[in-house]
C-alpha cells in the first residue's frame, strides 16, 4: 500500500507545498518551501508545482529582487471558507460529514478495541 | 422455515461478535473490507428473513389474498409457522426499516452535502482547502474530487512531518472511499440490532487503515510519535467533555500503539471465520426464499385450480 514520496500523486505534492506556505506565514522563496518540506523534493519540482498553484489561482507569486516569493491567495481561502459555510454548516452539521483525523468513535467500542489490541501489541512488545 | 430464518438470524448475529474480534486483529484494510461486505450481507440477511417470517400476516389474509389470487388455506396449511409470530416479525421489521431509513437519509444528506460542496468549490480550490481559523483542525471531505480540508491554525502549528501525515492520512480516506464503508457499516448496524458493535470497530478501522497509509510516507516511527501531539492539538482540552478525556486518550494511545508495533497482517485464516458466519446466515436466508417461495407457488396452483 506504502508509495515512495518521489511516486505519489501530483495532488498530494500540491497540497504539500500548499501546505508548507500556509505553515511559513509569510512570502517565501522556492528555498524556503523545499526546506519546509518532509519530504526531499528536487528545486525544479517545488518550482514547477508552485507554478501550477499560481495558475489555479489558489497561490499567488511577486518578483522580489532576482526571485520570485510566494504566498497563499487569502482572498480565495476566504471564498473557499465561506463556501464551505454555506453548504456544511456548523458544529454538529458538519461534523455528521466529515471523517476527521480524530475520528469519532463511540465510547464503549473505544474501550472494548483498546483492550484487545493493546494486549496484542504489549504481548508482542514483552 | 423456521429453524432457517432461526439460523440465519443467530450466523448474522455470530457475525457481529465474531466480526469486531477479528478486524482488531488483521490489517486494517482487510478489516474494514470484512465489516463492509459481511455487514451488508448479516444485515440484508436479517431484514429478508423478518420479512419472510413476517409473509403470513399477508398470506393468511383474505382479502389480500383475493388480490393476488391465491389459497389462503393451502398458504396457512403449508407455510407452518404462527400468526403471532408473524405478526410478531413484522413489527419488529418495521421498527428496524424505519431505524435503518433514519440513518439512510442522515448519510444521504450528508453526502450530498460533501458533494454539493466539492462541485462548488469547483477550481476554486484544489484537493487541499486550508480555512483561515485559527483553531487547529483536519478533515476529509468526500465529493468529486473529495477535498482536504485543514486550518491554518493546524499548518502554523505542527512540524513538516506531523503536518504531511495528517494531509497524508486524509487523503487516504478519500482515496479509499472510508466514508463509504462507514456508510455501509451504520446501516447494517442500524438494521440488524446484533451487528450494533461494528459501528465503532469500523470507525477504528479507517482510521487506522488511513494512518497506515500515511505512515507509508513518513515513516511508521515518526508517523507514532507525531499523531498523539496531533490528536491533542485538534482535540483541545478546553473544548473537551471531561468524561470523554481519558477513553479518547485510549483510542489514541491505541492508533499510535498500533504504528509503533509491526504492521498486523492480513491473516486470511481469521478473515474466513468471521466470513463464514457471514456466508452461513446467507444460505440460510438463502434456503428460508425458497421455502416460502414454495409455500407460495402452492397457494398460487391452488386458487389456480379452483377457478379453472
Amino acid at each position: 500500500m506504502s508509495k515512495q514520496p518521489d511516486r505519489r500523486a501530483a495532488g498530494a505534492l500540491e497540497a504539500e507545498i500548499l501546505g508548507a506556505l500556509w505553515a511559513a506565514g509569510r512570502p517565501v522563496t522556492p528555498a524556503d518551501v523545499r526546506s519546509e518540506l518532509a519530504a526531499d523534493l528536487a528545486y525544479t519540482t517545488v518550482t514547477t508545482i508552485l507554478v501550477r498553484l499560481v495558475d489555479k489561482g489558489v497561490v499567488t507569486r511577486r518578483r522580489q529582487g532576482r526571485t520570485y516569493v510566494y504566498e497563499p491567495s487569502f482572498d480565495q481561502a476566504d471564498l473557499a471558507a465561506a463556501r464551505m459555510h454555506d453548504v456544511l454548516g456548523t458544529g454538529q452539521d458538519r461534523a455528521a460529514v466529515l471523517s476527521r483525523f480524530v475520528g469519532q468513535l463511540s465510547a464503549a467500542d473505544k474501550l472494548a478495541l483498546s483492550a484487545a489490541l493493546l494486549r496484542r501489541n504489549r504481548r508482542r512488545d514483552g | 422455515m423456521l429453524s432457517a430464518a432461526v439460523t440465519a438470524l443467530l450466523f448474522a448475529a455470530l457475525f457481529g461478535v465474531a466480526a469486531p474480534a477479528v478486524a482488531t486483529r488483521v490489517a486494517p484494510r482487510a478489516g474494514a473490507w470484512l465489516l463492509t461486505v459481511g455487514g451488508a450481507v448479516a444485515g440484508a440477511c436479517a431484514l429478508c428473513v423478518l420479512a419472510l417470517l413476517a409473509l403470513p400476516v399477508a398470506g393468511r389474509s383474505p382479502e389480500i389474498a383475493e388480490t393476488g389470487h391465491w389459497s389462503v388455506r393451502v398458504f396457512a396449511q403449508h407455510d407452518r409457522l404462527s400468526l403471532g409470530l408473524a405478526w410478531t416479525a413484522l413489527a419488529i421489521l418495521a421498527f428496524l426499516v424505519g431505524r435503518g431509513g433514519l440513518v439512510l437519509v442522515r448519510i444521504a444528506v450528508a453526502l450530498r452535502r460533501s458533494f454539493r460542496l466539492s462541485r462548488e468549490l469547483g477550481r476554486m480550490a484544489g484537493a487541499l482547502v486550508v480555512l483561515p481559523d485559527a483553531e487547529p483542525d483536519a478533515y476529509a471531505v468526500p465529493g468529486r474530487p473529495g477535498r482536504v480540508v485543514v486550518t491554518r491554525g493546524l499548518l502554523r502549528a505542527v512540524s513538516p512531518q506531523s503536518r504531511q501525515l495528517v494531509l497524508a492520512h486524509e487523503q487516504a480516506h478519500l482515496d479509499g472511499g472510508h466514508h463509504w464503508h462507514l456508510a455501509v457499516t451504520a446501516l447494517a448496524a442500524a438494521v440488524n440490532p446484533t451487528l450494533s458493535r461494528i459501528r465503532g470497530v469500523q470507525e477504528l478501522c479507517v482510521e487506522r487503515w488511513a494512518d497506515e497509509i500515511a505512515a507509508g510516507f513518513v515513516g511508521r516511527s515518526v508517523a507514532a510519535a507525531a499523531l498523539p501531539g496531533v490528536v491533542a492539538l485538534i482535540r483541545s482540552p478546553a473544548r473537551r467533555p471531561a468524561a470523554a478525556v481519558a477513553v479518547t486518550g485510549s483510542a489514541t494511545g491505541l492508533r499510535a500503539a498500533a504504528l509503533a508495533a509491526a504492521p498486523l497482517r492480513v491473516r486470511p485464516s481469521l478473515l474466513l471465520v468471521a466470513a463464514i458466519c457471514a456466508g452461513c446466515a446467507l444460505v440460510a436466508t438463502v434456503v428460508c426464499i425458497g421455502d416460502m417461495t414454495r409455500v407460495i407457488d402452492l397457494a398460487l396452483d391452488a386458487a389456480r385450480g379452483t377457478h379453472r
